[in-house]
């Protein structure tokens, strides 16, 4: 696999904006069920209750209908207005599902959710008599404001905090904001794919989706460290040519983790029980957008971001005042303490260009310019404090 | 082999061996009880103190794997107002005060007042009214009832306008008194949790009847004082405590010398005051070489009725009887004036902290404060038994896949990273032994998803190694620049993910603070085992013959030095 993405000199930069659009294409279509069909928030979010009995006997798939209206039946003769499903696993199902809703501002609104189940209990046991209850979950409305709150604010400073991570460790904030951008996306997608299915919204998709974030940064990560690596090796080239080369060379690891995750994340989707089943779904989902945004976004996106800054230099030379290349901007200062080996997978550089990074760039700028010659005390003081910053990480 | 490699070989070894035995426990000094029972199993050997188990999973397992209810209570703060009013001072005949009794609870009707809970009394020329704050303010509160009241009397004056809130010793009041009741209805490992401001978390595992227990747990506490007769003399408080925290036996005896049930002790004897009366304020206080006491202070009217009483009954035995138990039963040595000291008895080893107990107990007793259920999970151990069986087929399925899948493509780096996988698994199960970190559901996701991070950490160094190797460096400086070079990509994720881990801990509730804790010590150990422990074993293949096939390394002959 590794040899397919690295021979193939694919133009993945040059592509970008139709990366860009594919993934604006599915937010937007998820986006636009959320706004038609609403989400599917479980009793998390609105309150209620969520009954599951189990059945003696697995119900054979052309008796799904007859089970289910005889079911409703019995909850409508228990006087409890309620959502029913069947459910199961690995293809044995045997399991009914009862959400019931409480109004958010009525009082005693525990003792009214007991009285329900307890109804529907006795209901569906004239109905069905070897079924039994096998778990219940009652919250009141009162829980399930909060847990929106925490959920909003869980996933806000899990971005909050991988924006500032990533600029503490990278150039600027053009690299975290790509970042963060990727990571939205992911959120994004993954909420449209549930407003789509309208598969349940519990505080596991919350769970799942911070999750996934933290996940798909992973992917951002290698991917930015391998272009800032290139950076420091290619000066020659352009940021999106390095780019490029960096998402190339990094492709067999994304996805290679990537599969490894759905690998097992598929196995519990289909052996795991059913409490795990919309978890892993949100998993799934997330990792296969985190995959496809540190590739197709994030990366392209810092792209775009540094072209405009290249073409505001470039403007800035013809202007008459002298700019730094690009890539000079970019790279950091080098450890002291170095590897000894050839620069990987690209063209040898010469010796110089080892070298090279030793020298102060970003740090010192005398105004003569010749700051690697002749360093002033200030200015090596400055980068031995550089270097310690760094090498603090 | 070189010495430090040695020696870290050791180390590894000593850290699994370790994580194994406290998971799997196949050697103890205690006992091996039964989570579920709370039996003590037999050992299958036993040799001195050491005691030999068949291996069994050690790790507690959290109520959606095991059954049992997770309950979220809520304690709802309570107002206090007393009116004065002319009319009721004057003489009035019995009927006539029930009469007006009625009258002025139904004025002071629940829609009225706004609050569901609320409860009148008429005492001497006072109207004294308890509500529950539900949202709304005391002054707001007061303002209504003073409204509707002065519709009925001509002259009514507000004395007495205070609120109770949920304080921090008030909860653990209420936290102590649930305790007591979980306690004696006989569970196995519960879990009280004080989540402030004004909450409570119960787990109850294996329960088998979860609504019983409920209502038990959420019944408004009942105190009272009350007078022994004088025919019992008190027998004896039995040396030992009960397996039930704070439940002493008291045995009393009739005139004959018979021991008579303390039920029956308590039925007999009237209600002198009730918790009602009681102020919250009771305090231990234990001063070197004097007795401990525990402080407790009636108000308003009880006061002086225990005033009286005290005088005409001094010797008399008092029973402190909370939900319908006998916690305490003191010997009156006085006359109390509204305010007294519980002593004696408290200067045993254990004592203070006995005194403690009834100081909190009098206090929760005091606080008669309203519980509401704004949370009810409960599964069976049917399901849980289910689910953890599923799950953990799943993950193992899983963790196979991901095992063939490194082997075949990774070759020889990927079998030493299987190794270091399962090395993995097990150093991990050990950690949250060791934080005694339950497993719940999500927690096993967690698990099956770190091994996830653990394998991606391994891709990195791999692919990076592939890459070196083309170049066509040596063996040995090939793995020295992948590990180094892929360290700095390995941690800024991990970071990345320890940090949004502690975020979901922080802001997540019960079982998605078992998945975060989870992640966390996965994501951790899986620094250990991916980085370091993979390269040891890789260093130590570099010293075989295996090494000189870059074949092994997924790299074919041909494309060394190509790159």
């Amino acid at each position: 696999m590794v040899d397919l993405f690295r021979q193939k000199r694919w133009d993945l930069v040059g592509y970008r904006w139709l990366w860009f659009a594919i993934s604006l294409a599915v937010i937007v279509t998820g986006m636009v069920f959320w706004a038609i069909r609403g989400l599917n928030y479980g009793i998390d979010f609105t309150g209620g209750g969520l009954v599951t009995y189990q059945f003696e006997e697995a119900v054979s798939p052309d008796t799904h209908t007859a089970t289910l209206s005889k079911a409703r039946e019995a909850v409508s003769e228990a006087g409890v207005e309620a959502q029913l499903q069947l459910a199961g696993t690995a293809g044995r199902t045997d399991q009914l599902l009862v959400r019931t809703q409480i109004a958010p501002d009525i009082s005693n609104q525990d003792a009214v959710l007991d009285e329900q189940r307890d109804a529907l209990g006795v209901e569906l046991a004239k109905a069905y008599p070897g079924i039994t209850e096998v778990q219940s979950e009652l919250v009141t409305p009162v829980v399930s404001k909060e847990l929106i709150h925490k959920a909003i604010y869980a996933v806000a400073w899990g971005c909050v905090f991988i924006l500032f991570w990533i600029r503490i460790r990278y150039f600027d904030f053009k690299w975290a904001g790509s970042a963060l951008v990727a990571l939205l996306h992911d959120v994004l997608v993954l909420v449209g794919v549930f407003a789509i299915t309208q598969k349940e919204i519990n505080s596991p998709f919350v769970a799942a989706a911070l999750t996934v974030v933290g996940y798909s940064v992973h992917d951002t990560i290698v991917l930015f460290d391998r272009i800032r690596e290139n950076l420091r090796l290619r000066k020659g080239d352009t940021f999106a040519e390095t780019a490029n080369i960096s998402l190339l060379e990094t492709m067999a690891r994304s996805v290679n983790t990537v599969l490894t995750v759905l690998l097992v994340l598929i196995a519990v989707y289909m052996l795991g029980g059913v409490s795990l089943k919309n978890f892993t779904f949100a998993l799934i989902i997330g990792m296969v957008a985190g995959g496809y945004s540190s590739i197709f976004n994030a990366a392209q996106l810092l792209v775009v971001l540094k072209n405009r800054e290249e073409r505001k230099l470039a403007a800035r030379r013809s202007a008459g005042r002298p700019a730094r290349r690009m890539a000079e901007r970019v790279a950091p200062p080098r450890r002291t303490k170095r590897v000894v080996s050839e620069p990987t997978s690209v063209d040898k550089q010469p010796a110089a260009a080892e070298k090279q990074p030793e020298k102060p760039q970003q740090e010192v700028e005398s105004p003569a310019g010749d700051a690697g010659e002749r360093m002033s005390r200030a200015a090596r003081k400055k980068l031995k404090a550089g270097r310690k910053r760094k090498r603090r990480f | 082999m070189q010495a430090r490699t040695r020696w870290w070989l050791i180390g590894i070894l000593v850290l699994v061996i370790a994580a194994a035995m406290g998971v799997f426990e196949p050697i103890k000094f205690r006992d091996r009880t039964d989570p579920n029972t709370g039996e003590t199993i037999p050992p299958v050997k036993q040799i001195g103190p050491v005691r030999l188990y068949r291996p069994h999973f050690g790790i507690t397992l959290g109520l959606d794997l095991r059954g049992g209810s997770h309950l979220v209570l809520q304690a709802q703060g309570q107002a206090l107002y007393e009116f004065v009013a002319k009319e009721l001072s004057e003489p009035m005949s019995d009927e006539e005060h029930t009469a007006l009794y009625g009258e002025v609870v139904n004025l002071l009707s629940p829609e009225a007042i706004g609050t569901e809970k609320r409860d009148v009394q008429l005492r001497d020329d006072r109207i004294v009214v308890q509500t529950r704050l539900d949202d709304t303010d005391v002054s707001e509160q007061a303002g209504t009832i003073a409204n509707l009241l002065a519709t009925r009397f001509s002259d009514v004056e507000m004395k007495v306008a205070e609120s109770q809130p949920i304080t921090r010793e008030n909860l653990t009041s209420i936290e102590r008194i649930i305790e007591e009741r979980v306690n004696a209805y006989g569970v196995t490992e519960p879990v009280i949790q004080r989540q402030p401001p004004d909450r409570l978390i119960v787990e109850l595992p294996g329960i088998k009847d979860p609504e019983k227990a409920k209502e038990l747990i959420r019944q408004t506490a009942v105190l009272e004082f009350r007078h022994v007769p004088k025919k019992y003399a008190f027998g004896e408080r039995s040396p030992e405590k009960t397996e039930v925290v704070g439940d002493w036996v008291f045995t009393f005896r009739d005139p004959t010398g018979q021991e008579v049930p303390t039920n029956q002790v308590i039925d007999e004897s009237p209600v002198i005051a009730t918790g009602r009366d009681l102020k919250p304020n009771s305090r231990v206080i234990a001063m070197a070489g004097q007795p401990t006491q525990v402080t407790f202070e009636l108000q308003g009217q009880a006061a002086k009725t225990f005033e009286d009483f005290t005088r005409g009954h001094v010797k008399h035995y008092l029973a402190v009887v909370l939900d319908g138990k006998m916690i305490t039963a003191p010997v009156i040595r006085s006359t109390i004036p509204g305010r007294g000291v519980i002593e004696g008895g408290f200067d045993m080893p254990g004592g203070l902290e006995e005194a403690r107990d009834l100081s909190i107990l009098l206090n929760a007793g005091a606080l008669p404060f309203d519980l509401e259920y704004i949370e009810n999970r409960t599964v069976s151990a049917q399901l849980g038994q289910d689910a953890l069986v599923k799950s953990l087929y799943a993950g193992l399925i899983g963790l196979l896949a991901v095992l063939v899948f490194m082997a075949l493509y990774y070759r020889l780096p990927g079998l030493l990273a299987d190794l270091a996988l399962i090395i993995y698994c097990i150093l991990l199960l050990g950690a949250m032994k060791l934080v005694n970190q339950v497993l719940t559901l999500p927690g096993i996701l967690a698990v099956i998803l770190s091994i996830g991070m653990a394998v991606d950490a391994n891709i990195i160094i791999f692919e990076r190694l592939k890459e070196e190797i083309r170049t066509g460096k040596t063996m040995r400086s090939a793995v020295e620049a992948a590990f180094k070079r892929a360290w700095a990509a390995i941690l800024d994720s991990n970071v990345c993910s320890i940090g949004t881990g502690f975020v979901l801990f922080y802001f997540g509730t019960g079982p998605i603070k078992g998945f975060a804790v989870t992640l966390i010590i996965g994501v951790a150990v899986s620094l250990f085992t991916a980085v370091t422990v993979t390269r040891l074993f890789v260093n130590m293949v570099l010293n075989t013959p295996l090494a000189r096939n870059v074949g092994l390394f997924g790299v074919s002959p041909a494309e060394v030095g190509e790159a």
